[in-house]
């Protein structure tokens, strides 16, 4: 399994919620997994195939904590070994994040994207 | 994980060539002649540019990305001969391109397919010491409806279903936690049973309409401009299967060669135009207790030529079924092309030495 890892800082507004929506291309399927580690604790906010528009907390709930988003791409399809994952964040109407990761899947099929968000 | 059979496909073809001119007389190399095939040989080829050389390569590389393309070409460059199959859109990366959206049956979906399903091949093949023949070629599906099959699609949603759980299982783990390398080897088996499936349904549609275009030309002492014999071709087939035991297939392909043949006035001619209009109609028939089929098949072929000797029709019945792995019984019996409407009667056994071609990764 191909590991992929990234970090990024993102600052929010207070009031407004954000939304996460994660796109898995080039035909593959996967699931993933949305954790929040603040104050030594971890929390899951997330779990699933399919995430899109999934709220996970406001500015001020979220802020002074690291959100994980763990994604595991499996490539099935036999025209592409490309595997790529897009991250969009919206806060309120306004799209904090838009950026797509991608890695080519190993023999193992298995690609797992670990991107670290710090929140300010 | 991208293989394919090309090279079996190129065997089989060449040895049904091999035992048709064991019985008739050997034409010569690019001369009209050599346009008699049945006419399952006159299907969009896998690979046009390839089907095109009289010689085919017995490695075909598959590239499935950029880099694995330039590795093959940079050893193609080293090497004498060298034949390359690649599907240009899958190259890249498509973040767009989700797996819902990919089965998602509407138009624009349908019109992106001819693209997606774009596969380029080229070839170098030596001919003699001092001349080379050289070859590109282009091949698409227009047009194609996948088989509804039950079976196939009990089995994908199942497998479906496993490589998302099991996704979502690796997911949640760490390398430390007991149970990880069975969830990601659980991953990985069920990924190859979906992506089975896939190839499956792929490989089997109910109907399907293909396009192909080749260019191919000798050219002495490697020298690329110094061109020479070219040929070009192209070919449509509209396939429909509509049961697994039962095939119609209609062929239009057009090929202009270089040639050692006479007009119909007698003048010599140095190329030769042809266009072939086939039907075929056949039956997979299930031989009890042996899990192969008999095939039986019935096609018509029209040629138009400017050459009377190759123009004209050819009506034949064809058998063939697969007595061991790979071996062929096969017969041809009716009537070939010319103005003498000659008798075919044509029994061989045709051997198909199936590998894999190699994958640059």
């Amino acid at each position: 399994m191909k590991e992929v890892a990234e970090s990024r800082v993102v600052t929010l507004p207070d009031d407004q919620p954000l939304s996460v929506t994660l796109r898995i291309g080039n035909v593959q399927r996967g699931g993933s997994i949305i954790r929040l580690q603040r104050n030594g604790v971890s929390t899951q906010l997330a779990r699933a195939n399919e995430i899109t528009g999934v709220i996970v907390g406001t500015g001020s709930s979220l802020r002074g904590g690291v959100m994980q988003v763990i994604t595991v791409v499996v490539d099935v399809n036999p025209d592409s070994n490309w595997t790529n994952v897009t991250h969009q964040l919206t806060a309120g109407n306004q799209v904090v994040i838009r950026e797509d990761f991608h890695e080519e899947a190993p023999d193992d099929r298995l690609v797992r994207y670990t991107i670290s968000y710090t929140i300010n | 994980m991208k293989t394919t059979l090309l090279t079996g496909f190129f065997c089989l073809v060449s040895s049904w060539a091999a035992v048709a001119q064991s019985v008739a007389p050997a034409p010569t190399v690019g001369s009209p002649e050599s346009l008699k095939v049945v006419l399952k040989n006159l299907r969009v080829p896998i690979s046009p540019g390839i089907a095109l050389l009289d010689k085919a390569p017995t490695n075909i590389e598959r590239a499935s990305t950029p880099h694995a393309l330039g590795v093959t070409l940079l050893n193609g460059l080293q090497g004498k001969d060298f034949a390359l199959a690649v599907a240009p859109y899958w190259l890249f990366n498509h973040p767009g391109l989700t797996y819902a959206k990919y089965r998602d049956a509407t138009f624009a979906n349908r019109v992106a397919q001819i693209v997606r399903d774009v596969d380029v091949s080229g070839a170098v093949v030596s001919a003699t010491d001092s001349t080379s023949n050289a070859a590109v070629g282009l091949r698409t599906n227009l047009f194609r409806i996948a088989r509804k099959d039950p079976l196939n699609a009990t089995l994908r949603k199942k497998y479906e279903a496993k490589v998302d759980f099991w996704a979502l299982e690796v997911a949640g783990m760490t390398a430390a936690d007991p149970g990880f390398n069975a969830a990601k080897d659980s991953a990985t088996h069920y990924g190859d049973k979906l992506q089975q499936v896939l190839v499956a349904e792929y490989n089997e549609p109910a109907f399907q309409v293909s396009l192909a275009g080749a260019y191919a030309y000798q050219y002495p002492d490697r020298d690329l401009r110094a061109r020479k014999s070219e040929r070009y071709g192209a070919w449509l087939t509209a396939d429909w299967r509509p049961k697994r035991y039962f095939e119609a297939l209609l062929v239009a392909r057009w090929q202009h060669l270089p040639t050692a043949g006479t007009t119909a006035q007698g003048e010599a001619k140095s190329t030769a135009d042809a266009v072939d209009l086939g039907f075929r109609g056949g039956f997979n028939i299930p031989l009890p207790g042996l899990q192969r089929d008999w095939y039986l098949s019935l096609e018509y072929l029209r040629r138009f030529a400017d050459d009377k000797a190759v123009a004209g029709k050819r009506v034949a019945f064809v058998t063939e079924a697969e007595v061991t792995d790979g071996i062929y019984l096969t017969g041809t019996f009716g009537e070939d092309f010319g103005p003498k409407h000659p008798v075919v009667a044509l029994l061989g056994i045709n051997f198909g030495f199936a590998t894999q071609s190699q994958q640059a990764r």
